[in-house]
């Protein structure tokens, strides 16, 4: 094995070992062990090189050197060891032991074997069964830090840049901790009192023998953050520790901190790792002190309230925390200042961060200032995101073409607020929505490509200038470094840097190719990546990276080869097979998928190619014997790597991440790449020559003024991209479903080499031929298809009835898995257009369906025409199949030309908790269209486009509209003799509410949607028996509230409430209640204040009703989960199931969790 | 490596060539140049248009710095 070799299986090993951990992580209490063993495995390995180095040298032409044949494990043992415990390390923060008490004839006897290091919190915990409670306190001593402050109450630091505190010694003891005797052994306490000493234990009561251990917690940050509404209030001293996001409405600063109080009030902690996010409002007192680059290396003192980001808040759904994790951030501080207070950050010290880093960011302004003077908006903020990283300044720009186009104006209008630029009026997507959609985002997030981009520029303006390689290498390597810097140091651009970095160094000074260098580089950069920080091996910026450039490594050439076999007829099939898929993906995307279609298409490509073949041996030839070789060659290798590309990263890696799949991809990339090159380089020459004093502005106005012709190129592209090729929702890979797809391109790639082995294999064991060799390869195949078969099945087992309550903020959408293996939606959430624009249909509902494996409802029912519950179902209408569209009576007649007045007529008859105007506004806007934005889906449109034509019939893309009446029954079926029924009870519910039940056996569901007060009244007095149900969503989202003009709506709620909800609640007799509830600003604007007040009022009174634990509510429990077999039911939520997999804390701990 | 510089410098000759059509065409790019040109770019209409984009990076520092620490 060459040296080459040995670094290659080393970090490969790493990487290995790195997996390991995550699938069978060990303790984090062990982690000191796990060390010692990594330190002994190196140091075994260090004598055993050292020892075949020596006899290597030793060795002589009579007695040559034999590298011994367990050589290999030398290295991949230390390697699997570090990569292991590195993983363990990085993810774990483990509390260490301190000590135990023992009780020994009903005394306590404590016993300390390690001091704690600083002020501490400690935890108990019950090692052994005990006979009756132990009531114990500890007793010790704090040495309170107290800031020492100056004259307007700020701490201050020393002239070495440490901060000062006076220290108070001060006795301590903390309060009686009961430890039960029911409680299992291995149930921890938390004591609240800190301690820097622990020299004494008092027991009150307890057994006569005993035992229990105490812990130190760590003080990393992850150890105070506080889960749920409302986080813990804190002081932070730390240091301003990257460059702050600055948008328009807020800035981020990422905080590393080093000292913390907690809570308000208490004492201050040495922070002993975890850095945090700290948002600041325009508002605050002193915000433009911070809201600038210069602000990179301030020491702070900054209060606010820490809290955590939300981990998955449904299936399959995007975790927050764990990203967060990944790049060491483990708490949110939120500084907000009210009126009168005092500021809640100051600036203590200006002190110079990393000088490298503060010459990067005051480059990067520099230039951003030349692309501000020089460019257009947003072409300035595409650019500012194509070279230097800048990924906010597109987020909430609508594109810029549309039909409307008129103004021929390049700029907003500056001083006239009224003005509208009429380009966006008719265009719905936002920039960066089409660059996901055509599959060209990856452009806006700085990795290999602009990298490369950026060493191929200088090295072509150092060739020009006539340098020589060996003296420019390292310059352009300190440029890299720099842009490495200024574009945040993400895993895809430290990649691209070091394995550039490598090639250059192993180009100018060894002389080596490209191949080579790349074959080294990728496990290099990957394992000097992962060594700093092993929990990005799953991050999408890394795996996105690596697997970008292993297609493009390996899976190009196979590609290319088999390409370059097609001329003629054959090459001339190819592209008529290609185009046809094109047009039917425009077309007719679902069709494309039927299976029937499917199998169709496939034999028309197969005639496509026999009818070649069959002309080639008539010797007609359409097209001569033109042929994928004649393309030229630069353009036919850029062709097969967007192939590669495709096949190796997007199509596994984007369906797993995403649930999604730029079709547009495929084609737009083949233009926006080379654009992008241009781009990049206009944009980053003009940014260096605007350096120039003086001079340097005019001629990279000129260069930019060319760039905005080329930017506005891209920006077309990713609109017609996005406008005609759809991107449609895919089922989203399974981890083994991708270990698949990795065997099987591996075999693709080196499916020559393997043939050639298995045959020499047949061969020496007596088969010759083909078919053995056939049968051996065919094999492989089937083995690797295994671990596809091992995906776990998300579906809910025959018999079981599954119901999911999605979390989706202020808005309603339940989905049922029948026990007969059926899908029904209720509801579809609600869009914010403006503002946040959140879609919960596209960024919880569909994924969470792809997530199950759900490309197909039986149904979708619409409770209710507010926007709250029907926004979305456009969105679901556009992306699923839907055999059936469930509507109340009033919206039977909505069509794309109804009438804002006949839509309110239908909806107000008879209906007094229709809504306010405004509500009614939003749904016909929903519902119908918007008259200002008809480029905005609406479920009368959608429902158009679902028509019984000829070729929806044949994708089952139809939808049949039905009525939700009362008494209807939407779907029925019989299980094992257990009856499960979907039915609209009969109800006071007007045409423009449906009440919903679902019973399955004995257990029963009732979905009462936006029944307000008195509606609630009118159902809880019907003479039916059919309302009992186990489960009952809460009405109106728990916002209903009496119109009156009396001042305390405490009183009026609780009259209120017992002459509905409470009559409700009687007559449905509920073990459980879910709220769907969530910020009311997205959907109901301002001015909810009473709802918010109404909500709270009304989750209180349920919850005094129910046993402890039985009212949920979404935007805390998040997503709900109610699984029956029909005779017993069981409810649990993702907020448990976090907790249950290490991602979530229990809250009723004080800010005890976090890890 | 020579041929890519020589795709460079044509590109970068290009770039010049067409920028300085879209300078004297384009209304605003011309009016960006005459602000430039007469000392005060802050009123050009492409700097007005990218208010709102990183609003902290301004033409002028009005923040003074503090001696490093």
């Amino acid at each position: 094995m060459n040296l080459h070799s040995r670094i290659i299986v080393f970090c490969y090993a790493y990487i290995v070992g790195i997996v390991a951990a995550m699938l069978a992580p060990a303790d984090p209490q062990a982690l000191s062990m796990l060390h010692v063993l990594t330190s002994l495995v190196f140091l075994a390995a260090f004598i055993l090189l050292g020892r075949m180095f020596l006899q290597a040298r030793k060795a002589t032409p009579d007695k040559p050197y034999c590298t011994p044949s367990w050589q290999w494990l030398v290295l991949i043992i230390p390697a699997l060891a570090l990569g292991y415990t590195r993983f363990i390390a990085s993810d774990a923060v483990p509390d260490s032991r301190l000590g135990s008490v023992r009780v020994v004839e009903g005394k306590p006897i404590l016993r300390i074997d390690a001091q704690l290091p600083d002020t501490s919190r400690v935890r108990i915990r019950k090692t052994e069964a005990i006979e009756t409670d132990i009531q114990l306190r500890l007793k010790g001593r704090l040495d309170a830090r107290v800031p020492v402050t100056d004259e307007r109450g700020v701490p201050v630091m020393d002239d070495h840049g440490r901060w000062r505190f006076r220290i108070a010694r001060l006795q301590q003891a903390s309060e009686f901790i009961v430890i039960r005797k029911d409680d299992p052994v291995g149930t921890d306490y938390f004591v609240p009192q800190p301690f820097n000493v622990i020299d004494g234990v008092e027991m009150r009561a307890g057994p006569s023998s005993g035992a229990i251990s105490l812990h130190r917690i760590s003080n990393h940050i992850g150890s105070f953050v506080r889960e749920g509404r409302g986080g813990a209030a804190v002081t932070i001293l730390g240091r301003i520790s990257q460059d702050p996001l600055v948008y328009d409405f807020k800035t981020v600063l990422p905080v590393t901190p080093e000292f913390i109080q907690y809570p308000a009030g208490g004492p201050f902690y040495k922070v002993e790792g975890g850095d945090v996010q700290v948002t600041i409002r325009p508002a605050m007192t002193g915000y433009r002190d911070f809201a600038r680059t210069d602000a990179y290396g301030y020491d702070v003192r900054l209060s606010g309230e820490l809290g955590i980001a939300r981990a998955a808040s449904n299936p399959g759904g995007f975790d927050a925390r764990r990203f967060m994790h990944n790049y060491n951030i483990y708490g949110l501080v939120n500084v907000f200042q009210a009126p009168g207070m005092d500021a809640p950050m100051d600036i203590v010290s200006r002190r110079r961060g990393n000088l490298l880093v503060e010459f990067s960011l005051d480059l990067r302004d520099r230039m951003l200032k030349t692309i501000k003077l020089t460019l257009p908006y947003p072409h300035s903020a595409f650019l500012g995101g194509v070279t230097l990283g800048l990924r906010y300044g597109l987020q909430g720009t609508l594109c810029m073409f549309s039909d409307t186009h008129r103004t021929g104006r390049l700029t907003r209008p500056a001083t006239d607020d009224d003005a509208e630029i009429v380009v966006h009026q008719d265009c719905e997507q936002t920039i960066a929505d089409e660059f996901k959609a055509s599959g060209v985002n990856h452009v806006l997030a700085v990795s290999g490509l602009h990298v490369t981009i950026i060493t191929v520029m200088f090295i072509g303006i150092f060739t020009l200038l006539k340098l020589k390689p060996k003296a420019y290498v390292p310059l352009i390597i300190l440029a890299l470094v720099i842009f490495a810097i200024i574009t945040g140091s993400r895993p895809s651009v430290l990649r691209a840097v070091i394995m550039n970095s490598l090639f250059l160094l192993t180009w100018a000074y060894l002389d080596q190719s490209l191949r080579a260098s790349a074959l080294l580089g990728v496990p290099v950069a990957a394992f000097l990546i992962l060594l700093q920080n092993p929990l990005v091996l799953v991050d999408p910026s890394f795996t996105l990276s690596f697997g970008a450039i292993l297609s493009l490594a390996l899976v190009t050439g196979p590609v290319h080869e088999i390409l370059g076999r097609l001329h003629g007829n054959s090459f001339l099939a190819f592209f008529i097979a290609g185009l046809s898929l094109t047009l039917l993906a425009i077309l007719h995307w679902p069709l494309l998928i039927t299976p029937s279609f499917g199998l169709l298409f496939v034999a028309f490509v197969v005639l496509l190619f026999v009818g070649a073949r069959w002309l080639d041996r008539r010797n007609v030839h359409l097209i001569r014997n033109l042929g994928y070789s004649d393309i030229p060659a630069g353009a036919a290798a850029f062709f097969a790597a967007q192939f590669a590309i495709q096949l190796g990263m997007m199509i596994p890696l984007s369906s797993y991440y995403f649930a999604r799949w730029p079709l547009a991809g495929a084609y737009a990339n083949l233009i926006a790449i080379p654009l992008i090159g241009i781009v990049v380089q206009l944009g980053a020459i003009a940014g260096l020559i605007g350096l120039i004093p003086q001079a340097g502005v005019y001629v990279a106005l000129l260069l930019n003024a060319a760039n905005w012709l080329s930017s506005a190129a891209f920006l077309w592209i990713a609109h017609v991209s996005t406008k005609w090729i759809p991107y449609p929702f895919v089922r989203r890979g399974s981890v083994p479903f991708l270990v698949t797809y990795y065997l099987l391109c591996v075999l693709f790639v080196w499916h020559k080499s393997l043939w050639r082995l298995l045959q020499t294999f047949c061969e020496r064991h007596g088969f010759s031929g083909r078919r053995a060799p056939f049968a051996a390869f065919a094999s492989i195949v089937v083995i690797a298809l295994i671990p596809m078969t091992l995906s776990p099945s998300r579906a809910a087992p025959r018999g079981q009835l599954r119901i999911t309550v999605f979390s989706v903020g202020y808005g309603s959408s339940i989905l049922i898995e029948t026990p007969g293996g059926k899908h029904v939606l209720v509801d579809a959430g609600f869009v914010e257009h403006e503002r946040g624009r959140r879609n919960e249909a596209i960024r919880t509902i569909l994924p969470a369906l792809c997530y199950q494996g759900i490309r197909h409802l039986d149904a979708l029912i619409l409770t209710s025409p507010l926007a709250e519950h029907s926004a979305g179902a456009s969105y679901v209408l556009d992306h699923t199949w839907v055999d059936e569209l469930w509507l109340p009576p009033a919206l039977a007649g909505l069509a794309p030309d109804m009438t804002f007045a006949d839509f309110a007529d239908s909806i107000a008859r008879g209906d007094s908790d229709s809504g306010d105007s405004r509500a009614l506004q939003n749904a016909y806007d929903e519902l119908v269209g918007n008259r200002s934005w008809p480029a905005r889906p609406a479920l009368a449109k959608s429902l158009t486009h679902r028509s019984a034509k000829l070729l929806n019939k044949w994708a089952g893309w139809g939808v049949r509209r039905r009525v939700l009446a009362g008494g209807t029954t939407v779907l029925a079926e019989t299980i094992d003799g257990r009856e499960f029924r979907i039915e609209v009870p009969a109800s006071p519910a007007t045409d423009a509410l449906a009440v919903v039940r679902i019973g399955y056996g004995d257990f029963a569901m009732l979905l009462p949607s936006d029944l307000g007060l008195e509606g609630q009244t009118a159902l809880a007095n019907l003479g039916a028996s059919d309302l009992a149900a186990q489960v009952m969503i809460a009405p109106h989202h728990g916002t209903a509230a009496p119109a009156s003009n009396e001042a305390n709506l405490k009183q009026r709620m609780d009259r209120s409430l017992r002459a509905s909800l409470d009559l409700l609640m009687d007559k449905v007799a509920p073990d459980y209640v879910v709220f769907e509830y969530g910020n009311l600003k997205p959907v109901l604007g301002p001015m909810t204040r009473d709802m918010e007040h109404a909500y709270e009022l009304t989750f209180q009174h349920v919850s005094d009703r129910l046993p402890a634990g039985h009212c949920l509510s979404t935007d805390r429990d998040m997503a709900v989960f109610i699984t029956s077999d029909g005779r017993s039911y069981k409810v649990d939520t993702q907020s448990q199931r976090n907790r249950g997999t290490g991602t979530g804390e229990d809250s009723d701990d004080m800010g005890y969790g976090g890890f | 490596m020579e041929k890519g510089a020589l795709a460079l410098a044509r590109i970068l000759l290009v770039a010049l060539l067409l920028g300085a059509i879209v300078v004297l065409a384009v209304p605003d790019y011309r009016g960006t140049l005459q602000a430039i040109w007469s000392g005060d770019p802050e009123s050009s209409p492409i700097w007005l248009s990218n208010q709102s984009y990183y609003p902290d990076v301004t033409l002028q520092k009005d923040i003074p710095d503090e001696p490093a620490q």
